[in-house]
């Protein structure tokens, strides 16, 4: 890949746009392309001024009464159609003012419960669904490794496990998280 | 000398070859216990290049930023290579990473919403690692280290069943 080719993609994988072959390339050049290179710092420097301008603003945002208005709406469900039906005639049952016969009754409260069946949003699935916890737990059953040594660390939170090769050609212990020692395997 | 003049692409081969003896689940071990729907397992191996070098993460690479952080100290995730396919059980194949490496996949089976997956990593003719592993429906295992370009890269290694794979995007290979 030339610096032409590659000079119009950069913002494009910066912000992670193209396609993995691409990406792949643009990587590649960059890497040894100083001009490229420089230029995608550029871009890294406008992002973080951004990021931090951006970050400064929202810092001076109220959000403290956020979650309060969201969390009961997470839980709010479309009434089910009994209620619904018993609703619409406590609602109109007084300004008829008569005791129509309880069949014409029943099927004004059917073609009304159909057309507010059609017109209901749809109830909101629970938010346990939504949020579903991301859950990687995976776990080795058997191990054969020519390097060095091997480590095994799980994150926490995702139960994520990472496999780390660390030999003279490949990585080393450093390049770890040192918080994520603490739940070596 | 004779094994001196191997070529790489031979080379290759002979270790794909390995693999597969290897990788090949071994006598009653093998399907006992593990199931093999018919609609396979659909893949994914993402390929990341992590450094120290400027700071920014990937859009992509959103569902693990949280392992990432907790996993890692470097300073920009981005992704370089990602390969979906839907693979048939009990059939390696491999997917071609930076560097000269690649990977040896071998689906076994499934049991209990578990994805038992052989994997092999070799690099040039050098077998790194070997394992196989059981791996959550839907989750994802991470494999890193090996240097690349001031940094180092991270494969994340995905499997979900078929009957609840997404429609196929197109697949990207090196």
């Amino acid at each position: 890949m030339t610096c032409r080719e590659t000079r119009p993609l950069l913002p494009l994988f910066f912000d992670g746009e193209l396609e993995a072959r691409q990406m792949r390339a643009v990587a590649l050049h960059s890497t040894r392309c100083t001009a490229c290179e420089e230029e995608l710092r550029e871009l890294e420097h406008l992002q973080e001024a951004i990021a931090s301008h951006v970050s400064a603003q929202v810092d001076e945002v109220d959000l403290s009464q956020m979650w309060a208005g969201i969390a009961p709406r997470l839980t709010q469900r479309a009434p089910s159609l009994p209620a619904r039906v018993r609703a619409w005639w406590a609602e109109h049952r007084p300004s008829w003012g008569i005791r129509g016969p309880a069949f014409a009754a029943a099927a004004a409260a059917a073609v009304f419960a159909v057309v507010a069946i059609q017109r209901s949003p749809d109830v909101a699935p629970p938010p346990a669904a939504r949020l579903a916890k991301i859950d990687n737990s995976a776990k080795l059953d058997s191990m054969q490794s020519s390097v060095d040594s091997v480590a095994l660390v799980t994150e926490a939170e995702t139960n994520t496990t990472l496999l780390w090769i660390m030999d003279d050609a490949s990585g080393s212990v450093e390049h770890v998280s040192d918080d994520a020692w603490d739940s070596l395997e | 000398m004779g094994f001196a003049r191997v070529t790489h692409g031979a080379a290759r081969v002979l270790l794909v070859v390995m693999a597969s003896l290897v990788l090949a689940p071994s006598g009653s071990d093998a399907g006992d216990s593990l199931a093999t729907p018919e609609d396979g397992v659909e893949v994914r191996i993402d390929t990341v290049w992590a450094s120290n070098a400027g700071k920014a993460f990937d859009p992509a690479l959103a569902p693990l930023k949280r392992p990432f952080h907790g996993l890692f100290p470097y300073s920009s995730y981005r992704l370089i290579q990602g390969e979906r396919r839907v693979m048939p059980w009990k059939r390696e194949e491999q997917f071609l990473l930076p560097g000269g490496r690649y990977l040896v996949i071998l689906p076994r089976g499934v049991q209990d919403d578990r994805v038992s997956l052989g994997v092999m990593l070799i690099q040039g003719s050098r077998p790194l690692v070997n394992t196989i592993l059981t791996l959550k429906n839907r989750g994802v295992f991470l494999v890193g280290g090996p240097r690349y370009n001031d940094g180092v890269l991270i494969i994340a290694i995905g499997a979900r069943m078929r009957q609840q794979a997404l429609p196929l995007q197109t697949s990207v290979g090196p």
